[in-house]
């Protein structure tokens, strides 16, 4: 007897056993993509509740800093937030762009609707969480421990 | 076009039957003839044989899964092309590799008592197979059944190629064993 005739014995294997290797090649596949979506899933979860948590803690923290209650509206944080339809005056016909007629708009006149984010920023936040927000208010306030305010002037507060 | 549509053609001796078999599973088969024989060409004369072969053969019987019946069809063909082959010295492939391994359970001679056994041997097979866990045995099938590469067997199992020899080893001890207890030359 030789190996072949062993090899040429394998094809009398009940196709049931052949089946069966065959799904179970299907079975790991599918396990596969599972996994992966799953492991998709509560990264994206995990990054949703990270952002929400840090969005509704820093208005919170940032109300009980100005000394107003939950309820109370706070104007300037709606104000602006179109950008495209704001009034800004004359110096958007000067053709200045949106967000420095916006900047300087903010920082005129006496008190500066941005410092709150700056102060928050400085005393509540981990430097890695302040260095991430100042990039996203993209310019508009610099944090640091002097709480400058490039809109409003050099350490004004 | 399901399984059950294709052999109720081939009952009703439809040639469609050869088209639609064509459309459904010739790239499943080509990927088992393809582990055997290397060369194209050999591998469209064999499926064409297989598919003669089950237009000649499933009268009276009717297969219970055609998948794996065409499998064994083609798979047979393949071998005994490859065996004609490398008479020739034209074959190849990995089932070279696969003779290696599978002749450490099997004494290697030629006595007419040997070719009586030889013929029972599907059968010792089979029950061999049922004393195996169903990974050990679906290891043992895509290797020595559908002659695919241990690495490939490793990517699809989820396995390291280390993993896969190892139980393949120990999968062809089992069986030097059985075959022993069987009565076959060792």
């Amino acid at each position: 007897m030789k190996a072949e005739d062993l090899y040429q014995a394998m094809a009398e294997v009940k196709p049931e056993y052949l089946e069966e290797s065959e799904s179970q090649i299907q079975k790991r596949s599918c396990k596969v993509i599972l996994h992966s979506a799953l492991i998709a899933a509560v990264i994206a979860a995990a990054g949703c509740m990270t952002a929400l948590a840090v969005t509704f803690s820093l208005r919170d923290s940032a109300r009980m800093d100005m000394g107003i209650s939950k309820e109370a509206p706070i104007p300037e944080w709606t104000e602006y937030e179109d950008i495209g339809t704001a009034d800004t005056g004359p110096e958007a016909a000067e053709g200045m762009p949106a967000q420095a007629v916006l900047t300087a708009t903010l920082c005129a006149g006496t008190g500066c609707a941005h410092m709150w984010k700056c102060r928050l920023l400085t005393r509540r936040w981990p430097w890695f969480l302040q260095t991430t927000l100042t990039g996203i208010m993209s310019g508009t306030c610099s944090g640091g421990a002097v709480w400058l305010h490039r809109g409003c002037g050099a350490g004004r507060l | 076009m399901t399984d059950e549509e294709i052999l109720t053609l081939f009952f009703q001796r439809d040639e469609n039957a050869i088209e639609q078999t064509r459309l459904k599973y010739h790239a499943y088969c080509e990927k088992i003839m393809k582990q055997i024989l290397k060369d194209r060409q050999d591998r469209e004369e064999c499926w064409n044989e297989t598919l003669l072969r089950v237009w000649n053969a499933i009268l009276p019987q009717k297969p219970e899964n055609f998948k794996m019946y065409l499998a064994a069809c083609a798979r047979n063909l393949a071998f005994s092309y490859y065996r004609r082959l490398t008479a020739q010295k034209r074959g190849g492939g990995e089932v070279e590799l696969a003779l290696e391994e599978l002749s450490e359970c099997v004494q290697i001679s030629e006595t007419p008592e040997d070719s009586v056994l030889a013929k029972d041997l599907g059968a010792a097979v089979n029950q061999f197979l049922k004393t195996l866990d169903a990974k050990e045995r679906g290891i043992f099938l895509r290797r020595y059944f559908f002659t695919e590469r241990t690495k490939e067997i490793a990517k699809r199992y989820g396995l390291r190629e280390s993993n896969v020899l190892m139980i393949l080893s120990r999968v062809r001890k089992k069986l030097t064993l059985y075959l022993s207890q069987e009565g076959y030359p060792i």
